[in-house]
């Protein structure tokens, strides 16, 4: 056999192994296709954090909470980083607009949208899948009291636990 | 053409940004920037991310760190991994075996690569840098160890319209 010919062997034994576990690895791999917009807007964010001199102690801080996640809670973030990337390109780029202005927001009010986003997603379930579309066309502010009187009836029927009083955050605030 | 380009577009603008299409690629992808204001539009932003990563690459990088980065671009050109992943994606059973391998075969046949944009080198520092900090982390979770933060609050940054108008309605009195 030629070297070529060996190459090309090779080659083809490699991709055997890689159609084996093509669909795992494909679906493990959360980073973000060279060039796409995602990889963009990320390094972006990456730039933003060296030339504000954050990325250091914002990667060791995020390295110490993954540390902490069970293997549940990881698969969870890598599945969520996979949607992101799925996401289109203007999904993408408005998410992490919406993420920055998150940031801006006091520690405090930060808190109190993430415990709305936690009984936002129970009370969304509980409309059907027309009554959302519609929840989706409506305006926001009219949407947000259709919202709120879920809500208030999930509670009354014991559905959703009503939300304790406001404390100090649980988590140390976004800092983009 | 569209108003908006498509992901493979905006991958085939953002690698002629890099430099790295061929000849006729190249010729095609100026030509579409020069007549099409989405593609104009498109290149504009791309550029503004451009700056953002220039700004910080004319900083003054520690000893030669830049040199050995650059030397080692020059000596292990970079497999075009993102291609190989899309078209896993978007082919099936043989076809995308004979992709792996016509991939992986001519992957071994490319010349050397350009050196790249001071952007992309600066990208490139950007990236040993967080690889560093991030030793130890599984290659495959690093984006998402990087991005925690975001991603911890994807929910937050999916609904932050809705989340809004909630605020407002609830400080308003109009809510329940």
């Amino acid at each position: 056999m030629t070297t070529r010919t060996w190459k090309n062997f090779l080659a083809l034994v490699a991709a055997g192994a890689i159609l084996i576990s093509a669909g795992a690895a494909v679906a493990d791999d959360a980073k973000p296709a060279a060039g796409s917009i995602a990889r963009q807007l990320l390094l972006k964010r990456r730039l933003e954090k060296i030339a504000a001199g954050t990325l250091s102690a914002s990667l060791e801080h995020n390295r110490r909470q993954w540390d902490q996640l069970s293997p549940e809670q990881r698969d969870q973030m890598r599945r969520t980083a996979l949607a992101f990337e799925n996401a289109n390109p203007a999904e993408q780029k408005r998410l992490l607009e919406r993420y920055e202005q998150l940031s801006r927001l006091t520690p405090q009010k930060q808190q109190a949208y993430r415990e709305r986003a936690k009984w936002l997603e129970v009370v969304v379930a509980s409309f059907t899948p027309q009554e959302r579309a519609q929840l989706r066309d409506l305006p926001a502010d009219q949407r947000a009291k259709m919202l709120l009187d879920r809500k208030a009836q999930l509670i009354r029927e014991g559905k959703l636990k009503a939300e304790a009083p406001a404390t100090q955050p649980a988590t140390r605030p976004v800092n983009p | 053409m569209s108003e908006r380009l498509t992901q493979f577009e905006l991958d085939q603008l953002s690698a002629w940004c890099d430099g790295e299409l061929d000849a006729a690629a190249t010729a095609d992808i100026e030509a579409k920037v020069a007549s099409s204001a989405a593609w104009a539009a498109a290149y504009r932003e791309i550029v503004d991310l451009s700056r953002t990563m220039d700004a910080w690459a004319v900083r003054p990088a520690a000893g030669d760190l830049a040199q050995r980065i650059i030397a080692r671009v020059h000596e292990e050109p970079a497999a075009p991994r993102h291609v190989v992943l899309r078209l896993v994606g978007v082919l099936s059973g043989m076809a995308a075996a004979a992709a792996i391998v016509l991939a992986i075969i001519f992957a071994g046949h490319q010349g050397p690569q350009p050196a790249g944009t001071d952007a992309t080198v600066a990208a490139k520092k950007a990236d040993e840098a967080v690889k560093a900090d991030l030793a130890g982390v599984a290659k495959n979770d690093q984006m998402v160890v990087e991005n925690l933060d975001f991603f911890q609050n994807y929910s937050v940054a999916t609904n932050y319209d809705t989340l809004e108008a909630i605020d407002r309605v609830e400080n308003t009195g109009g809510g329940m």
